[in-house]
C-alpha cells in the first residue's frame, strides 16, 4: 500500500496547520492494512510531535484547518480512509 | 643731574592672622539602569525528537541566534528571546535602558593662624640736586610705601600658601567622602530608574514576545523541514516536494509500506 504525506506549518501562527497521511490505495483487503497504516502514521507523527494524538478521518471528511480539497480530490476521498494527526 | 641716591627701607610685620577656606569636593559617577522583564512560555506542543535535533542545528547555523551557555539568545528591538532546550521553553525577556548620573558633593571649613615674621624691602631714588624736585625724604617715604605694598604682598602670598596647602590636606579626605556619597547616590538613582523602566519594559512585553516569538517560529519551521525531508528520504519517499512561501513550509512525499 501506499501513502501521501502532506505537512503544512504556518510560521506565522506557529501553528502545524496541515499533517494527514492519506491511503493512496493498493491492499486494501489485507487483514493489517489499519495496521500499517496506523504505524506510519505515529512513525511520521513522532518527527513532528511527542505523544501525538491521531485521529481517524472518516472518508469524505476534510482536515481541520487544511487547505480546502478541490472538488477531484473529494471525490477520490470518497474512497479513501486518512490518518490526521492533530496538535 | 647729579649722581642718583638710593634709600632702601627694610620693613618687618610679626603675623597673627586667622584665616578660614572652604575645602569642596566634587565626584560625579555615571551608570547604566536596565529594567527587565521576563516571561517564560512552554513550546505549545511537545515537539517531537527529530524536529528538535534538528532545531539545535538550525538555530547554532543562524547568525541571527546567539548560543548562549546551553541556551540560544535572539535579540529584538526593545529586549531578546532565549531558547532553553532542556526546558523545552521559550523566555521573552523585555529591556529597557537609560543612563544615570549622580554626583557627590562634600565640604568642610578649614581655618588656621598666620604667625612668624614677613620681612620686605623697598627702594627710593633721588638725586643730590634734588633732580625732578625729589628730596631725600621724599625717596625714603616712597621706600617706606614700596616696603609695606611688598609685605602686603608677601602676607597675602603665605595666606595663599596656607590655604593650598590646607585644601590639598583636607581635600584628599574629602575626594573619598564624595565618591562614597556618589556611589551611594548613584546606586539610589538607579534603583529608582530602574523602577521606571521596568513598567516601560512591561508594555513592550506584549510586542516584543510577537517578534520573538516569529524569529523562533521561523527557525522551526526550518527545523520541521529538515526533520520531516530527512525521514522521507531515509525511507525512500517517492515525489518529495517542499515549498516555503510567506513564512508557510508546504512538503509533500509518498510512502510505500
Amino acid at each position: 500500500m501506499r501513502v501521501k504525506v502532506r505537512f503544512r506549518y504556518n510560521a506565522d501562527t506557529g501553528e502545524v496547520e496541515t499533517f494527514v497521511v492519506e491511503d493512496l490505495g493498493g491492499d486494501e483487503r489485507a487483514v493489517d492494512h489499519d495496521a500499517r497504516h496506523d504505524r506510519v502514521t505515529a512513525d511520521v507523527a513522532r518527527v513532528v510531535e511527542r505523544d501525538a494524538l491521531i485521529e481517524e478521518m472518516l472518508p469524505g471528511s476534510a482536515p481541520i484547518r487544511a487547505e480546502r480539497p478541490t472538488p477531484d480530490a473529494d471525490a477520490d476521498a470518497v474512497d479513501r480512509e486518512d490518518r490526521r494527526v492533530s496538535e | 643731574m647729579c649722581n642718583p641716591r638710593r634709600v632702601r627701607v627694610r620693613a618687618t610685620r610679626q603675623l597673627a592672622q586667622a584665616w578660614e577656606h572652604e575645602v569642596r569636593r566634587q565626584v560625579t559617577r555615571t551608570g547604566q539602569a536596565v529594567g527587565e522583564v521576563r516571561v517564560r512560555e512552554p513550546l505549545g506542543s511537545s515537539v517531537g525528537g527529530p524536529a528538535l535535533t534538528a532545531l539545535a542545528a538550525v538555530l547554532r547555523a543562524d547568525p541571527e541566534w546567539e548560543r548562549v551557555g546551553e541556551t540560544f539568545v535572539h535579540r529584538v528591538d526593545g529586549g531578546h528571546v532565549i531558547y532553553h532546550p532542556a526546558a523545552r521553553e521559550l523566555e521573552i525577556v523585555a529591556t529597557a535602558t537609560a543612563d544615570v548620573e549622580a554626583t557627590g558633593d562634600v565640604a568642610r571649613t578649614v581655618s588656621g593662624e598666620l604667625t612668624g615674621d614677613v620681612e620686605a624691602e623697598g627702594v627710593g631714588v633721588y638725586y643730590d640736586d634734588n633732580w625732578g624736585g625729589t628730596t631725600e625724604e621724599d625717596a625714603r617715604r616712597e621706600a617706606r610705601e614700596r616696603a609695606e605694598a611688598a609685605l602686603e604682598t608677601a602676607t597675602r602670598e603665605r595666606a595663599r600658601a596656607a590655604r593650598d596647602a590646607a585644601d590639598e590636606r583636607e581635600g584628599a579626605a574629602l575626594v573619598g567622602a564624595a565618591e562614597q556619597q556618589a556611589e551611594a547616590a548613584l546606586t539610589e538613582a538607579t534603583a529608582a530608574r530602574e523602577r521606571e523602566l521596568r513598567a516601560d519594559a512591561a508594555t513592550r512585553l506584549a510586542t516584543v514576545g510577537v517578534q520573538g516569538r516569529n524569529a523562533f517560529h521561523r527557525a522551526l519551521a526550518s527545523a520541521y523541514r529538515d526533520a520531516i525531508l530527512a525521514f522521507a528520504r531515509s525511507r525512500r519517499a517517492a515525489g518529495i516536494s517542499c515549498t516555503e512561501a510567506d513564512g508557510v513550509v508546504d512538503i509533500e512525499f509518498e510512502l510505500q509500506i
